[in-house]
């Protein structure tokens, strides 16, 4: 085989493999912080959501809607949580069904409307923007709030960009072989910078599709067996062109 | 003697020059003296946003809405549609709120660059600014940056451009601790945010980089749909100091950027201004 060739079917391995393996640990933190976070506020409910371009996406949740609000997408020009993530300002709101900002429609999907809300912005180590946390009708006072929000945002900080990151692992993957070699082998060194400026995105319906499997780590052999099975029929069933 | 006039000399030399703009001082600087009447009368104020809402109850006329949006089939790329739109989100319409409460006879004028996200590029930006440079605007509330680096030599002519035209850019600072352009440059009034929420105040920072403090923290500001919102950020901050502005430029009409801040700075808390 050319090493040329080689090299695409490694860079297109390094593409898809990351969203069929998402970073359990990392998902599985925020996740539990979420339940941390929750009972520390004395919340109804609490949500973390990565920023990705123009759009949230709902990592992990815990409490009221959450099975509904994990794995939903919500452009940032729409409701309170898009507001912080779009100004990096956190935001305490008392009555927000009185918020104009408010995405009454979104709560209502979810099943539980908030009255008051606490958001604080995630940041990477840049200073960007890479997330939210969300706090719904918390008891806890408001100035121990604030305190306590930004102490598990800074948390958030550390876990959140890593997340992405291994999205986009056959970049990072190709981009160090390249700088590695070509001091040594310059050729070789333009044949893994030539496939990293031809790779294609991630596929993000695969990753989010591949998260919502992640799941099933909790789950006993034989579900998984049987989830298994079903899904292969699923499969069958979505790509009948390819069975015949 | 000789004819030769080195490049740039000839201004100095003939009657072209005019008066310098006129500014006597009363000795320690007055707020009446400083503001006049306080409305704002004559002058106009470019709100570059997301648009402003017409009509809303805080906001009152918006005098002129250009919206500014790429055009790939235009020869420079861009397009100016001259025509009333709506606020996209409810940014600019806080803006503008906040300038009309300080100073209630100023013409608003809605420059539209970012869109439903609050997002937009440098160049459309960097565009809109020009438009309102070259189109007899006043005073800016640019209460928006770009991080873009490209871009900073075009915003550095823009800024050169507007001084001499006595154009006063006000310039909030990014919300997060990194690059803002142009809000970082000294050629703008760079607005945080200050303790209060009290609009009559207003706070001189020598050293900038944000050069001037104004409330911005927990502050109720108009928003899209006639409404309002209770907000934070130095978008919030920067529009109080346009108001300022527009309040002494209304008083002192034609006075050049560098005399409005020294107006500005004795005004200030830590100024030395009487009541």
């Amino acid at each position: 085989m050319r090493r040329d060739d080689l090299i695409q079917q490694l860079a297109q391995v390094a593409t898809h493999l990351p969203p069929v393996l998402p970073p359990a640990s990392s998902l599985e933190q925020v996740s539990a912080l979420c339940t941390t976070a929750r009972l520390a506020f004395g919340a109804a409910a609490v949500s973390v959501a990565a920023l990705r371009d123009t759009t949230l996406h709902y990592l992990a949740a815990a409490g009221e809607g959450a099975a509904e609000v994990v794995g939903m997408d919500l452009p940032v020009s729409r409701g309170l949580a898009g507001y912080v993530a779009m100004t990096g300002q956190m935001l305490a709101v008392d009555s927000a069904a009185d918020d104009p900002r408010f995405a009454q429609d979104v709560a209502e999907r979810t099943g539980y409307l908030p009255t008051s809300l606490l958001i604080v912005p995630v940041r990477d180590q840049r200073g960007d923007v890479a997330g939210v946390l969300s706090v719904l009708d918390r008891t806890l006072a408001s100035a121990d709030a604030l305190v306590l929000a930004s102490s598990f945002a800074a948390q958030l900080s550390l876990l959140l960009p890593g997340i992405d990151e291994v999205g986009r692992m056959a970049r990072l993957l190709l981009q160090a072989m390249g700088d590695a070699v070509s001091a040594g082998d310059a050729q070789l060194g333009t044949a893994l910078r030539r496939s990293l400026a031809t790779l294609p995105e991630a596929d993000a319906e695969l990753s989010r599709i591949a998260a919502t499997l992640g799941e099933l780590r909790a789950a006993d052999p034989v579900t998984r067996a049987r989830v298994g099975a079903l899904l292969t029929e699923i499969v069958a069933l979505a790509t009948p062109k390819r069975r015949r | 003697m000789t004819d030769f006039l080195p490049a740039w000399s000839e201004p100095f030399h003939g009657t072209s020059l005019g008066a310098a703009p006129h500014l006597d001082l009363p000795g320690r600087i007055t707020r009446e003296w400083a503001y006049g009447d306080g409305s704002g009368r004559g002058v106009k104020v470019g709100v570059l946003d997301s648009g402003v809402e017409d009509g809303h109850p805080l906001v009152g006329r918006v005098d002129r809405a250009i919206a500014v949006e790429r055009d790939t089939d235009a020869e420079n790329g861009i397009r100016f549609i001259d025509a009333p739109h709506d606020d996209l989100y409810g940014h600019g319409t806080a803006c503008a709120g906040v300038i009309r409460a300080l100073a209630p006879e100023v013409e608003i004028v809605s420059v539209r660059v970012l869109s439903v996200n609050l997002k937009g590029s440098a160049f459309v930006f960097a565009h809109g600014l020009e438009w309102c440079i070259d189109n007899g605007l006043h005073v800016l509330n640019l209460s928006l940056s770009t991080g873009n680096e490209d871009f900073a030599e075009t915003f550095w002519e823009l800024l050169d451009h507007a001084a001499f035209k006595r154009v006063m850019l006000v310039s909030a600072m990014n919300n997060e601790p990194k690059r803002s352009i142009p809000s970082e440059f000294a050629g703008v009034f760079s607005v945080a945010c200050a303790p209060g929420t009290d609009r009559e105040r207003l706070w001189y920072n020598p050293n900038g980089p944000a050069e001037w403090g104004a409330a911005g923290i927990d502050v109720d500001v108009p928003w899209s749909g006639g409404g309002t919102i209770n907000a934070s950020g130095n978008s919030f901050a920067a529009p109080v100091i346009a108001g300022h502005l527009a309040r002494i430029l209304g008083a002192h009409p034609g006075i050049a950027p560098w005399q409005a801040r020294t107006i500005l700075a004795a005004l200030a808390e830590n100024g030395s201004a009487l009541d």
